[in-house]
């Protein structure tokens, strides 16, 4: 009885820990990215320079294209051998459907006492060929995923911390993790 | 080059040599250690201890003298309490010993961090009051604003380098006199891990250039920052 409770706690406390978020990431240099990916991001004709970082998170590891394009930032993931994961692009909470953001604001109006929206990236998830063929065609496609990705900043129970917030294109609550503030000490002290 | 941007270098080099040649200097080290400790989720304590060691002073137009002195230790608590995601408010006291003096600071500061894409800033706003043995105390405002870049990728992540650029302003009210002292700290820093990391660099802070002679104090910090969990 002892060992099952105990058992129980052990994976509680994992669990618990795994709906952190932890990222550490660092530049790349363009020969380091996999000729995959420079493919895939060449097809975009980004009139400005394409930063390329490799992340390691809770997630595991991936390569990242950074770049702004028309005012917005531009993240396009992919995994170490070059097959891509996802592409977000940073938007505010006015351009998401009435629906969805009618849904998003009440899952924050029961989470939190207060609330504020920090980033909001509009993610989008297919295959390679299918995601290029939307973004030039601007056609929706079955088969491309839409989520939003979106920081917050939350207040409950007295206590501020922040979060990053998972919904599906209508607004559906999909998942959520803590994000792990980093240490700032020598700017505080 | 055109000739008015010259005639601005030659100005600028000129005011610059006046400035500093009708000036006192002061230079050597100060290293610190920071221990900082969650008490709570909320709250939190922090402790430094930092030494001023003195390896050359006198005046810029005279020949430099080495001049190694022990000036004086800093030991210093702060406990804060986190307001929002990214601000404390702290309040603290300062024991000093220098020589046979000992000189006590009882001080308030907020403070307030943001990261922006490769850069985290911090603003400190503190004000602090001195008290020292048969002299009257000495009141101080100061603001630091702090850029700390990333040398590798968005964020400054363990293992990685960063460049810190501190600038603080400094009221000193007295009864006698008042001044106004700035300071400009370029410091280049390693992150080991997220909870120990060290830095070093130049600490410069010049002050009385309202009257004749200024002072300029030029000092090489090392700074360890521990946290300890």
């Amino acid at each position: 009885m002892k060992f099952s409770l105990f058992l129980i706690m052990i994976l509680f406390i994992q669990s618990s820990f795994s709906q952190e978020k932890f990222e550490r990431e660092y530049r790349l240099k363009l020969e380091e990215v996999p000729q995959s990916a420079r493919e895939f991001v060449e097809q975009f004709n980004f009139n400005k320079k394409v930063k390329w970082y490799k992340e390691e998170s809770d997630k595991g590891n991936s390569i990242e294209a950074k770049t702004k394009f028309k005012g917005d930032r531009y993240s396009i993931e992919f995994e170490t051998n070059g097959v891509l994961q996802d592409l977000e692009i940073t938007t505010h909470i006015d351009n998401l459907t009435s629906r969805a953001k009618s849904a998003v604001l009440k899952k924050f109006l029961e989470d939190f006492d207060k609330f504020r929206i920090v980033k909001i990236q509009h993610q989008y998830i297919g295959e390679t060929s299918v995601l290029l063929e939307f973004f030039n065609n601007k056609s929706k496609r079955k088969e491309v995923t839409e989520n939003y990705e979106i920081v917050v900043r939350g207040k409950k129970d007295k206590v501020y911390r922040k979060y990053e917030y998972l919904f599906s294109a209508s607004g559906k609550f999909l998942s959520k993790k803590r994000i792990i503030l980093r240490n700032t000490d020598n700017l505080e002290y | 080059m055109s000739i008015n941007k010259h005639l601005i270098l030659g100005v600028l080099l000129c005011s610059t040599f006046s400035f500093f040649s009708q000036s006192n200097y002061q230079g050597g080290l100060l290293p610190s250690l920071n221990f900082n400790k969650n008490i709570t989720e909320v709250w939190q304590l922090n402790f430094e201890i930092e030494s001023r060691q003195q390896l050359a002073a006198g005046f810029f137009e005279n020949p430099t003298e080495l001049n190694y002195e022990y000036i004086l230790t800093d030991f210093t608590a702060i406990t804060s309490r986190k307001v929002g995601v990214n601000g404390g408010i702290g309040v603290g006291y300062l024991f000093r010993v220098s020589g046979d003096k000992i000189i006590q600071r009882s001080l308030q500061q907020y403070t307030f961090t943001r990261r922006l894409q490769g850069v985290r800033l911090g603003h400190r706003i503190r004000v602090d009051q001195t008290f020292e043995n048969s002299k009257s105390p000495v009141f101080r405002a100061r603001y630091r604003f702090g850029s700390e870049f990333s040398l590798n990728g968005q964020d400054v992540d363990p293992k990685e380098w960063y460049l810190k650029i501190n600038n603080e302003y400094l009221g000193v009210f007295e009864t006698a006199e008042n001044d106004l002292e700035i300071r400009l700290v370029p410091v280049l820093g390693y992150v080991f891990t997220d909870t120990n990391k060290i830095e070093a660099g130049l600490d410069y802070r010049v002050s009385n250039f309202i009257d004749d002679v200024s002072s300029h104090r030029f000092w090489f910090a090392i700074n360890w920052y521990l946290k300890l969990d």
